[in-house]
């Protein structure tokens, strides 16, 4: 790491002489690395042969008594393990740091020590942008958390708070990770967390909601807590969508939306959802739009959705044509006419007792099953 | 000289509340003249006489006086007698009687002194008790019984005995002459007493000597230069003073003012300390019944004298005050200053007892005085007072003393607007700068002996808030350094009184988001009916002002979730205690009543019930409106308030109705006008309410109140008659309801979306094209066939839930399901989230529920409070609901349900038992 600032520092100042107290410094760091390596040089090296690595075991316990025996590697050398991991990282070698730490978690024992380098871990994935295993680690830690319901609820809280953050790096990036960011932030201890101490990270799970097409359900959910949450914390994004689905102030979500292009140019996690995001934010708009009009002019929804009249039209034929609308376009006075559908009498009665007699059977079912159980 | 005599006794008699000066003066010449009393017999006569009574009464008097006299003589004859005979057990029993006898002659005479001949008899006792102890052949010789009774006697003399020491000293210095003298004055004993002057001189003047000796302990002390007075005598009049606390007969006034004399005369910080201390205790005990309060003057005094023990404490820092700490008897001097002493003393029980005093003096005070007012003046001494404690318990460390101190303050400031805030730090300061010129004046005017002052203090008490005393410029900061304060040294129930006052204060601070969060995080609502009355009584204030602020910020919904309960109970009074509610059904024994009495808030804190009402009536106005046009009138799903539901149909089957008179009427009317479209006048109605006076932007909250109807009329009228039209025009709405186009299109749209209207725009046209098609029967038939349907396997899922034991409990808690549970649940399940939820319908409601349920017992009427606090949680409560609409349905229906139902158990009895 003093390497990268001196680095940093010639090249900003034009210049090959390196400070003083980065040379000092540089010494410290290398002797600690010297000291720490020296340490856990046992450990090391029984790690670093593969050979040796196989003949451990599942079983932690064998495993320690183990290495005790045949290699004289004892607690202190395995502490010594975690230690130097920790410098390494702090040097920048992350995939030093996530390895010996990796190795650290088989063979200590020591709940708390584990959990800190899994999020050692953890960091060193990410910063090597290893999403996939990121994904691995984000995933256990969050087991070990949900576990630990013994903790103080206060630390759980942050806990769980660190993780919603540094989730963020790792589900911008994986490609699953718009499905997994709803699906971890929308759990209720997650939730609860979010809206307690980080309602800022509100932004990031309704930008996840709107470019997900397939979880137009947890629209709602996220709208109600945009909606109490609106007192602590607002920005473009959640107040876009505040206008579209509680106001129904149509106006208002366009400004909105210009706004929320400017706010995601400039975050880093969004930044690559732009595009994604406007199109479908332009969706949700024209489509809450049509729910409540029977007839639109063309020329005021091309306005409304930034296109120019023949640019909209095709737009909107492309959504006829995919289904997506039932919808006919009435050239002659330009107008967009929906086709209605209300729910006829006949269906609505049989909308209600839809599903009444796999109730009924279930209930048969568990009364009739009941003594056995 | 004679006249000297005779005024002395004429001012003696006109005094009767004994001033020291005058006291001294005379036992002073009382003494001196001892040797003299045989020249001037009638004078020393008429001193005695004129003592206990007037002269008209001097006859009757005097024979009772005797009488008792003679008893005396009589038993110590016979004492003597048993004496010489070593008749111990005797002797015994007549030393009793004779204390009787003694006690009746002190009452008869109302002279606290003993007689001669009693103390003569005492040193015959000892003299003779000492002498058979010292004969060890007399005491062998005795029976087995008589030396028991021997050994019995001899050491009740010694103790009966010290009491009298100075008397019997006395005594024994001159025994002759007086002997001499009894001993004439027995032989003439049945002589006429008018006659016989001499012999009635002597005997009162037994009298007056054994009193004045008596006395004279106490008069010592006050007679002395205080400089010869040392701390063992103080040390022991204290002692004295606090064994007779309690007792009967003790004029308790006296007590204190002994006391306080003794604390200006004690040696050293330590005594005074200790002596000041009991005379705080004293004070409280002049007023002896719990359920009166304590006279201003003295709770004034009481501060002072407090103040003055703080100031001790904080000089001396060596002087530790303890609550368990009994008195040491033995300490004869001062202790030196570096060592550590203890006093007994509890400063917070102190504080606490007097600002209970406080209370309740306002609560009995009539609040619409000047008396009130001048009471509430006070408020700065204490809140000084208590700012002392505080400071002085950092001092100490003792932070959970500090807590409770804290409390303390906090609760005279929680229901204090900034504006009240402000007109009492003004006030405090202005009682300071009075004080400092009060005492600039002292200073420049003679200076007074430090006696006089103890007197005048007495009389007219002058006790100023200190120099040092200051409040914080905000009453924000105030609160949340003594917040801070409970919350880390506090126990449950201070943190939780601490937070209830913090939610108030915000509340009334308009800041509804933190109070109503802090409301909610802090769980206070599932836990409040386990705590005391009191702690429920603020927590009822609470909510009554978290609504009001709700309804300020216009959440309406907020707003009737917190009130909708307090008011809904129709005993608002009681719940807030802000007076007795009168009920038909429940009679209360009069100890409930005092009780009941004692909780009482004063008036300055009482939350106004007629904009509680009022603020509670709109907002169920607000939000049953809709829904009333909405479902047609038909009542089946459950009503938002029943309070409202009840008073509007009430209304509606007046035959005549007049113009609105009280809160009710006025929202009602409302109601109606609003239920016709007819906004303004509605508006016009709620605005000609007087409680609006009441709060501060009353301008905002009018407006507020404007819009809201605005917005709900559009809604009740498209609900209403939106059936009736084609179309209609966006314009023509936003002009009937004085919108802007965008609300309106706004509120439509919404309505459009939670398909409450079924129509929709036509943008070209701006008008709302509607597509309502009205059912036909059948349909409308249909429809409801399958609706009950639907309700049946509901419910019969629910009764095999019960039945199972809840296996799915948490699931029919969590989902909106079932026709009863959409309108307010709907969307809700924030409610079951983790227990911290934010959604503030469901948690709030249901530990209100709960609340009420303690608040029910606490009447003492457990079973309506249970039925309520399991309202809407357990499956059970909403299977009851339910089964109440099917009820509410018409009989046949009814039939045919339960008909079904029993078809349904019994196919599951036949499935039974083919199994």
């Amino acid at each position: 790491m003093v390497d990268y600032a001196a680095e940093i520092y010639t090249a900003l100042y034009k210049t090959d002489d390196i400070p003083e107290e980065m040379n000092t410094r540089r010494k410290e760091v290398v002797a600690k690395l010297k000291t720490l390596q020296g340490q856990a040089e046992s450990i090391v090296s029984f790690l670093s042969s593969e050979d040796k690595v196989k003949q451990l075991k599942q079983d932690k316990a064998y495993n320690l008594a183990f290495l005790q025996e045949e290699y004289q590697i004892g607690p202190q050398q395995i502490d010594a393990l975690y230690n130097f991991a920790k410098f390494q990282f702090e040097c920048g070698n992350y995939s030093g740091a996530a390895e010996f730490l990796y190795h650290y978690r088989t063979l200590a024992t020591n709940s708390e020590r584990v959990l800190s380098a899994l999020w050692g871990k953890l960091a060193a994935e990410i910063l090597m942008q290893q999403w996939e295993t990121a994904l691995d680690d984000l995933t256990k830690l969050k087991e070990i958390i949900d576990a630990n319901t013994f903790a103080p609820i206060l630390q759980q809280l942050q806990q769980r708070v660190w993780l919603m953050h540094w989730a963020l790096f790792v589900f911008f990036e994986h490609e699953n990770g718009r499905n997994a960011i709803i699906e971890l932030f929308f759990q209720d201890r997650y939730l609860n967390a979010l809206q307690t101490t980080a309602q800022h990270l509100l932004r990031y799970l309704a930008a996840a909601v709107v470019v997900n097409k397939r979880r137009r359900n947890a629209m709602k959910d996220l709208i109600r807590v945009i909606e109490q949450e609106a007192y602590e914390y607002s920005d473009p994004i959640t107040q876009f969508l505040e206008c579209l689905f509680v106001h129904y102030d149509f106006e208002g979500a366009q400004v909105k939306l210009r706004e929320c292009e400017e706010v995601l140019d400039n975050d880093y996690f969004l930044a690559a959802l732009k595009d994604e995001f406007v199109e479908n934010a332009r969706l949700f708009i024209f489509e809450t739009y049509c729910r409540i009009h029977q007839c639109i002019d063309l020329r005021m929804l091309a306005g409304k959705l930034n296109m120019d009249a023949e640019a909209a039209e095709k737009w909107i034929v492309n959504l006829i044509r995919h289904a997506r609308l039932n919808a006919k376009i009435d050239s002659q006075a330009g107008t967009v006419v929906m086709g209605m559908q209300f729910p006829s009498a006949y269906e609505q009665v049989m909308e209600k007792a839809k599903g009444l007699s796999q109730r009924t059977f279930v209930l048969a079912n568990l009364v009739v099953g009941a003594p056995q159980t | 000289m004679t006249s000297r005599f005779w005024q002395r006794s004429d001012s003696e008699e006109e005094d009767e509340d004994v001033s020291a000066e005058e006291e001294t003066s005379d036992e002073d010449s009382s003494s001196e003249d001892e040797g003299q009393q045989q020249k001037k017999g009638p004078s020393r006569f008429m001193i005695g006489s004129s003592d206990s009574d007037s002269d008209d009464d001097k006859r009757v008097v005097r024979s009772a006086k005797d009488r008792r006299f003679d008893e005396l003589k009589a038993t110590c004859e016979e004492m003597r007698n048993k004496l010489n005979i070593n008749d111990w057990s005797s002797v015994q029993s007549l030393f009793d009687k004779l204390n009787k006898q003694m006690e009746k002659a002190q009452k008869a005479t109302e002279s606290l002194g003993a007689p001669r001949v009693y103390i003569k008899m005492l040193v015959e006792l000892e003299d003779r008790v000492n002498a058979t102890f010292v004969n060890k052949e007399l005491v062998k010789k005795m029976s087995p019984t008589n030396n028991k009774a021997f050994n019995t006697m001899r050491q009740r003399l010694r103790k009966h005995n010290p009491a009298y020491a100075e008397q019997m000293e006395k005594f024994r210095e001159a025994p002759e002459s007086e002997e001499e003298e009894s001993e004439e004055e027995e032989e003439e004993e049945s002589s006429d007493e008018e006659s016989d002057e001499e012999e009635g001189e002597e005997g009162e003047d037994g009298f007056e000597k054994a009193r004045s000796a008596k006395e004279k302990k106490k008069d010592k002390l006050l007679t002395m230069d205080p400089k010869e007075i040392t701390f063992e005598m103080v040390n022991k009049k204290l002692q004295e003073i606090v064994l007779s606390r309690g007792k009967k007969g003790i004029d308790r006034q006296d007590q204190v003012d002994m006391l306080t004399y003794l604390a200006t005369v004690a040696k050293g910080p330590y005594q005074k300390v200790e002596v000041l201390v009991h005379v705080v205790s004293a004070l409280f005990d002049i007023n002896p019944s719990m359920s009166t309060h304590m006279v201003p003057a003295l709770w004034r005094r009481c501060i002072g004298v407090l103040f003055e023990v703080l100031e001790l404490l904080e000089a001396n820092p060596h002087i530790i005050m303890d609550e368990h700490f009994e008195g040491n008897d033995e300490m004869t001097e001062e202790p030196e200053a570096g060592v550590d002493v203890r006093v007994w003393g509890n400063m917070v029980a102190f504080l606490e007892r007097l600002d209970d005093e406080h209370f309740k003096s306002l609560q009995v005070i009539d609040p619409h005085t000047n008396q009130y007012l001048d009471r509430l003046k006070d408020e700065p001494l204490f809140l000084a007072l208590a700012q002392k404690v505080s400071e002085h318990f950092t001092r100490i460390g003792d932070t959970k003393s500090l807590a409770r101190v804290a409390l303390r303050r906090m609760e005279h400031f929680y229901y204090k607007t900034d504006a009240v805030y402000d007109a009492m730090r003004k006030l405090a300061i202005a009682q300071q700068q009075a004080a400092n010129v009060v005492q600039d004046e002292a200073e420049n005017g003679d200076e007074i002996p430090e006696e006089d002052e103890v007197v005048v203090s007495k009389d007219s008490v002058i006790v100023t808030v200190p120099a040092d005393f200051s409040l914080e410029e905000s009453c924000q900061e105030l609160m949340d350094q003594l917040a801070v304060v409970i919350y880390k040294h506090g126990d449950e129930r201070t943190k939780a009184r601490a937070m209830l006052c913090s939610i108030f204060f915000k509340a009334i601070r308009d800041d509804f988001y933190t109070a109503r969060d802090m409301m909610l995080m802090s769980h206070l609502q599932d836990n409040v009916q386990h705590m005391d009355i009191s702690t429920q009584i603020l927590y009822n204030r609470t909510m009554a002002q978290l609504g009001l602020c709700a309804f300020r910020a216009g959440l309406i919904s907020d707003a009737l979730a917190a009130l909708s309960e307090l008011c809904g109970s129709g005993r608002v009074k009681e719940l807030l205690a802000q007076g007795m509610s009168i009920s038909r059904y429940q009679d209360k024994t009069p100890e409930q009543e005092k009780l009941e009495k004692r909780r009482q808030m004063p008036f300055h804190m009482h939350i106004n019930l007629e904009l509680l009402e009022s603020t509670h009536l709109i907002c169920a106005m607000l939000q049953e409106v809709p829904v009333l046009a909405a479902s047609g009138m038909q009542t089946h799903r459950k009503p938002l308030s029943k309070t409202f539901r009840r008073l509007l149909d009430n209304y509606d089957k007046q035959t005549f109705t007049g113009p609105p008179e009280n809160v009710r009427d006025h929202v009602m009317a409302s109601t109606q006008a609003l239920m016709r479209g007819d906004w303004r006048k509605a508006y016009d109605y709620l605005a000609g309410l007087t409680s609006w006076n009441l709060i501060p932007a009353k301008e905002t909250v009018l407006a507020m109140l404007k819009a809201k109807l605005q917005q709900e009329g559009l809604r009740t009228y498209l609900l209403t008659y939106g059936a009736f039209y084609h179309s209609l025009s966006q314009d023509q709405l936003s002009d009937m309801f004085d919108l802007s186009e965008k609300e309106v299109h706004s509120v439509v749209s919404k309505m459009m979306m939670d398909e409450m209207l079924s129509g929709s725009w036509d943008q070209p046209t701006r008008t709302i094209v509607m597509h309502a098609t009205n059912p036909t029967r059948l349909q409308a038939l249909a429809e409801g066939f399958a609706e009950r349907a639907a309700g049946l396997v509901d419910l019969n899922e629910r009764a095999l839930t019960l039945r199972t034991g809840g296996l799915r409990g948490e699931e029919d808690d969590a989902g909106p399901r079932g026709p009863y549970q959409d309108g307010q649940y709907s969307g809700n399940r924030g409610g079951g989230r983790g227990g911290r939820g934010r959604g503030l319908g469901r948690p709030m409601l249901g530990g209100y529920d709960g609340g009420a349920g303690g608040r029910g017992g606490r009447g003492g009427r457990g079973g309506m409070g249970s039925r309520r606090g399991g309202y809407n949680n357990s499956g059970f409560s909403v299977f009851g609901g339910g089964d109440a609409r099917f009820q509410g349905g018409d009989r046949f229906r009814q039939k045919s349900q339960s008909q079904q139902y029993d078809r349904m158990t019994q196919l599951g009895r036949v499935a039974d038992r083919r199994q």
